[in-house]
């Protein structure tokens, strides 16, 4: 919401003397980075269909023209079938840019450009852009690009949007067209018989419609009511539907088949003698492709990608090295005693003096916490995060994890929020927007909010626990135990049918190091921005409770619970700190470790019920809002006691002598 | 709905014998008939994927998930919509 209104602020400034340009294109097909060369701005690429949710804008400055970029969600077709295309319909319809680039990628050009006689159907004024030129020329895939211009019509630039080459060109094209030679008019003609119903369609189409009659007579045959009430074609939908049925009849295949086999038909006629092919041998890429999702070799990669990314990466370095080096040495060491000093000096207040610097303190625990414990860990998962990302290993993950998933009523494509909810649940449920049914968005938002610890989490966690490895075993098989267990309840008892998997394993490529930096960056800003503001507010709130005794108090209430599960009543503490942010609770964990009030079994007891235990503060906030209040209470009715009666019985088992460690 | 209705028609127009892609072998090239018993909005994901009848399909994989090629496109799909993908044999065995 927030930066929706940012945005929109955004919008109004630009909107003086400013030419509107859409980028559209497939997912992965290096839009994002040509958004980022013709603006400056950073938006978010990913290499798994469907990433970019959100729209990016920003503005360039090209040879005496102003004009705002629009960077949208990937997308196969004007004939929308995600969330994510709508978006970029609507955007065509309601902001009406003046010119579309369209971004395709070379070495699939009889696929892609069939959304660019979508486009031109539409009447609209569109520059086509082959990127990855060289990934074609290495698969041996030749594009004369003056000659696809000729046959199509418009400007054709070709580019490499990794390097750089080609985005002049695309600059000085939107300066030419924008300015005084305006924009050619192209006219793509289909077969006659195609022509002849759209004539006799555009007939009944009465009045000003935006995408031109053909256009809309056109989204009328592929689809449905939806173009009906966007383009806002007067009801005559007896006469309409009529008239599609007896079209449907004398075809005999479905309208929406019949006109894409005639744009299939045009494109392949087009792109004749201007792209040849030559070769179509396996690449090394192919090959590791295949082992990634191999049935034998599968499962060992993946556990070979967890342990270098989760245990090396996360664990080792991120919550090991980083952990210890800013949290011993700067903050423990320098940081927090040069504080308390300089705080002490000054403030005469106690309870200011207490807010700042004591035990719960702003900057001696807030800041710590956030900075020297949590972050390092964060930001390790963010790398580690876009890694897979832009390498195109997701959607081969989600290919090996499929039927796995659909045993808790998903399918593979939600093995994106989970793994994405291992570094942030927050962000995880944000993004399960693009899951396509409400069923689905609801299981794995409740499934993020018990059983996927957060990065934060899990390094604090296998930090503590790692010394014991028994004990990080006990802690696994509560914790997947738990997803699996309540996944499979919620299909079972939620309604709705579960959904098809079908999606594009998208071709393997070497990620460039500066990019993946640079979206590890703007994670990590987020984080700061998003995150960081509600870590202080805790520890003031936390201030709060202490000065007026509800701290004590609720404390007070959780001790029985908590002794109940065989944990020692200051332990309760820790909850109290997981209401907050539940990786704070982890970090409080860690502290009474190290303080020798929780040891040995009772550890792992803790680590489990903390594990599952209430969502953090942002987790609500972000559930709320995703999935509506009484959904987030429903959850959260169910969490809590399920969490501490998995605590229970963890430590019914150790009591009993079933569990050792 | 319409997908359905008209599909029965078509399997059986043609004379070569139709099978849905999952009963189809691993390496196996075989050029798409049409899709059957698919919800429209799936067919029109899959027609923009590149499943037009006509077009020539390979297996990669059948488990844990089906892997198709189709021209140089690469994609997943789980039993069930294998089974709504009817195809044919390239040269049908005599």
């Amino acid at each position: 919401m927030k930066v929706e209104k940012r945005r929109s602020a955004l919008n109004k400034y630009w909107a003086s003397g400013q030419s509107k340009v859409a980028l559209i294109g497939g997912p992965n097909v290096g839009k994002s980075v040509i958004f980022y060369e013709l603006t400056g701005i950073y938006g978010l690429v990913a290499n798994y269909p469907g990433t970019t949710v959100e729209v990016m804008r920003g503005s360039g400055f090209f040879y005496g023209h102003n004009v705002e970029i629009i960077d949208t969600p990937g997308m196969y077709s004007l004939i929308p079938t995600s969330q994510e295309e709508e978006v970029t319909r609507q955007i065509l319809v309601q902001e009406k840019p003046e010119v579309i680039i369209h971004v395709v990628d070379a070495r699939n050009l009889p696929r892609m450009l069939n959304l660019t006689l979508e486009l031109l159907e539409w009447e609209l004024s569109v520059v086509l852009v082959v990127n990855m030129l060289d990934e074609a020329e290495k698969q041996g895939i030749e594009i004369n690009l003056k000659k696809l211009s000729q046959s199509l019509g418009i400007a054709v630039i070709g580019t490499v949007a990794t390097t750089g080459k080609g985005i002049e060109e695309i600059k000085s094209t939107l300066a030419r067209i924008l300015g005084e030679e305006g924009f050619p008019q192209t006219h793509i003609t289909y077969d006659r018989q195609l022509e002849e119903i759209l004539e006799e369609i555009g007939s009944f189409l009465q009045g000003n419609i935006y995408p031109g009659k053909r256009g809309a007579a056109l989204q009328l045959m592929q689809e449905d009511e939806k173009s009906t009430k966007m383009f806002q074609v007067p009801d005559n939908r007896k006469i309409r539907e009529e008239l599609l049925a007896s079209y449907r009849e004398k075809l005999g295949i479905p309208l929406c088949l019949f006109v894409r086999l005639q744009r299939q038909k045009k494109v392949d006629f087009l792109i004749a003698g201007a792209v040849e092919s030559k070769s179509e041998k396996t690449f090394l890429a192919e090959n590791l492709s295949r082992l990634m999702i191999h049935p034998l070799t599968g499962l060992p990669f993946l556990f070979l990608v967890l342990y270098l990314g989760f245990y090396q990466l996360v664990g080792i370095l991120g919550a090991g090295y980083v952990v210890d080096f800013l949290d011993n040495r700067i903050f423990l060491g320098i940081f927090n005693p040069a504080m308390s000093r300089l705080v002490t000096d000054f403030i005469p207040w106690p309870a200011i003096q207490e807010l700042l610097v004591g035990d719960f303190g702003i900057i001696t625990m807030g800041l710590r916490y956030a900075l020297a414990i949590i972050l390092p860990v964060v930001a390790a998962f963010f790398f580690f995060f876009s890694l897979l990302e832009d390498t195109g290993y997701l959607p081969r993950l989600a290919l090996l994890l499929d039927s796995l998933f659909k045993r808790i009523g998903l399918n593979g494509q939600a093995v994106i929020p989970v793994v994405l909810g291992l570094g942030c649940d927050a962000m995880a449920t944000m993004s399960t927007r693009i899951l396509s049914a409400s069923r689905e968005r609801l299981i794995v938002t409740f499934l993020l909010t018990l059983a996927v610890p957060c990065s934060a989490q899990l390094g604090v966690i296998a930090g503590l626990l790692s010394s014991m490895p028994g004990a990080l075993f006990i802690w696994f098989l509560f914790v997947a135990g738990s997803f699996l267990l309540m996944g499979f309840i919620s299909a079972k008892i939620l309604p709705g049918e579960r959904l098809p998997f079908c999606l594009e394993v998208t071709a393997l490529r070497l990620p460039s190091l500066s990019n993946l930096l640079f979206k590890t960056w703007k994670r990590i800003e987020w984080y700061l921005m998003e995150i960081l503001p509600l870590f202080l507010g805790a520890s003031i709130i936390i201030w709060v409770g202490q000065l007026v005794g509800i701290f004590e108090l609720l404390i007070g209430v959780l001790a029985p619970v908590v002794s109940l599960i065989g944990l020692p009543a200051e332990s309760s503490v820790v909850f109290i700190f997981g209401f907050f942010r539940r990786d704070y609770g982890a970090a409080g964990l860690f502290d009474l470790h190290a303080r020798g009030v929780i040891l040995g079994h009772e550890l792992v007891v803790a680590a489990v019920t903390l594990t599952l235990f209430v969502p953090c503060v942002v987790q609500l906030a972000v559930n709320i809002k995703e999935r509506g209040l009484k959904a987030a209470l429903i959850m959260c009715g169910i969490i809590i006691p399920f969490a501490f009666f998995m605590g229970f019985v963890a430590n019914i088992l150790f009591e009993l002598g079933i569990f050792t460690i | 709905m319409e997908m359905q209705a008209s599909s029965g028609r078509e399997i059986a127009g043609k004379r070569e014998k139709a099978l849905p892609l999952s009963q189809a072998e691993v390496g196996e090239v075989l050029v798409l008939v049409e899709l059957s018993r698919i919800q429209p909005a799936l067919s029109c994901r899959l027609f923009s994927l590149g499943f037009l009848p006509g077009r020539e399909v390979q297996i990669l994989q059948r488990w844990p998930a089906f892997l198709f090629q189709i021209g140089r496109t690469q994609i997943a799909t789980d039993r069930e919509v294998a089974e709504g993908i009817i195809v044919r044999r390239k040269k049908p065995s005599l």
